[in-house]
């Protein structure tokens, strides 16, 4: 193949410093190999692509470990923009370069789709995500709870030797009668629960259990002058005032269920890696985070 | 060893690969499973990073360039991979012949 050298040296380019040198010798090990094998070099060079591109990005995701923090910072998110989209437009162009460029050869191409990053590329006057369109969410099963309007911090429990709990809680509706030895769809995570029709009123009955307020971490989202009941009692005026979410719906259809009434805050709909993560804060909470909104 | 969350049916026939062998190179994998390579070699690499398996140039090999790459299931993943594979198997048996749980209107059939 003509170009095979430029287009690996593009992939390589790609890959991350630390996995360079392993992935060259195994690329080139296997373009050397493959062919004799049936195994066509275009194929190769669309793995060696895709590879290359899916440790870049998770590289970037990870540098420093705090990217997610970062991108609430204007600054740093231009940066970020700019890191991921110089590696889409790389990307785009491996893949272009390896499917058109061999217009001569009698192979069939491999049709696999490159996993591309849709990121847009770097702006002189990029804000933070302050256009973002709301996104709808289709599969609204797995809810995301999160503790703070803080989309990576992890959290140690004082007093606790757990390992750090992620910055959500996880939520979701059983469906009755679900059995999950004779599930269908094992591989799916999701399998055995219902769509969430209503994630606030959802995660409103997490903050109302009380299992959202970590101690030391989010108390301050609690009102100074708010009387918590004690930890997994009910509070009394529960019983003749069943608690309520923000848009006034009862958090349980069943009016037999009893609340708790702990501290609900102000709750808003976002979409992150596909999922609705209810997050405390109003309704520019999902901007500031650079994170859209959910679409109704 | 980290948890893999979703196993898709290619990683089940991945595993299966994995399995047959105490080291096998990647484009065997390649050949075994009936994918493409863009297709086995992110799943390779993502079970390495979730610690099922180890990669290791072949040390045996004699010829000269550049040396091929062996993946090896590590020993504590293959009961767990053994399992996925037997699962992923059953299903494919069972599905044969009855409607996707999706033309159901959300009732799984199996419950």
């Amino acid at each position: 193949m003509k170009n095979t050298d430029g287009l690996l040296a593009l992939c390589l380019a790609l890959t991350p410093a630390a996995l360079r040198e392993v992935r060259e010798e195994q690329w080139r090990a296997d373009l050397r190999d493959g062919p004799a094998m049936g195994i066509s070099e275009e194929s190769l060079l669309l793995a060696a692509a895709r590879s290359s591109t899916s440790a870049r990005f998770q590289d970037v995701l990870h540098r420093g470990g705090t990217l997610l923090s970062r991108l609430q910072n204007g600054g740093n998110m231009k940066v970020a923009f700019g890191i991921a989209g110089t590696t889409a437009v790389l990307a785009v162009g491996a893949a272009a370069a390896i499917q058109f460029g061999h217009p001569a050869t009698t192979e069939t191409l491999d049709r696999t789709p490159v996993a591309f990053i849709a990121v847009p590329g770097p702006s002189p006057d990029l804000t933070p995500a302050s256009g973002l369109a709301p996104v709808a969410v289709e599969d609204k099963r797995d809810i995301r709870c999160y503790y703070r309007a803080d989309l990576s911090s992890e959290y140690q429990i004082e007093g606790s030797a757990e390992t750090p709990r992620p910055p959500y809680m996880r939520t979701g509706i059983e469906e009755v009668g679900f059995n999950a030895k004779a599930n269908p769809t094992p591989e799916d995570p999701s399998s055995g629960l219902l769509q969430v029709a209503d994630p606030i009123n959802q995660c409103s009955r997490i903050w109302d259990s009380g299992d959202m307020i970590l101690n030391g971490i989010n108390q301050g989202l609690v009102p100074d002058d708010f009387v918590s009941p004690p930890p997994g009692v009910p509070a009394e005026h529960t019983l003749t005032e069943p608690a309520k979410d923000q848009n006034g719906n009862p958090l349980y259809a069943d009016p037999n269920i009893r609340t708790f009434g702990n501290y609900i805050p102000v709750l808003t709909e976002c979409v992150i890696d596909g999922k609705v993560g209810v997050i405390p804060g109003t309704a520019e909470v999902c901007s500031e985070l650079g994170i859209p909104s959910l679409a109704n | 060893m980290e948890n893999l969350g979703r196993v898709t049916p290619a990683t089940a026939l991945v595993l299966e690969a994995l399995l047959s062998a105490d080291g096998i190179w990647g484009l065997q994998i390649v050949k075994d499973v009936g994918k493409k390579p863009g297709t086995v070699y992110p799943i390779l690499e993502r079970l390495e990073a979730a610690g099922w398996v180890k990669s290791e140039w072949d040390s045996t090999e004699t010829r000269k360039g550049p040396r091929r790459r062996y993946y090896r299931l590590l020993a504590e993943a293959q009961p767990l991979a053994r399992e996925y594979v037997a699962t992923r198997k059953a299903k494919s048996a069972q599905s044969a012949g009855r409607p996707s749980p999706a033309l159901l209107e959300g009732q799984w059939l199996g419950a």
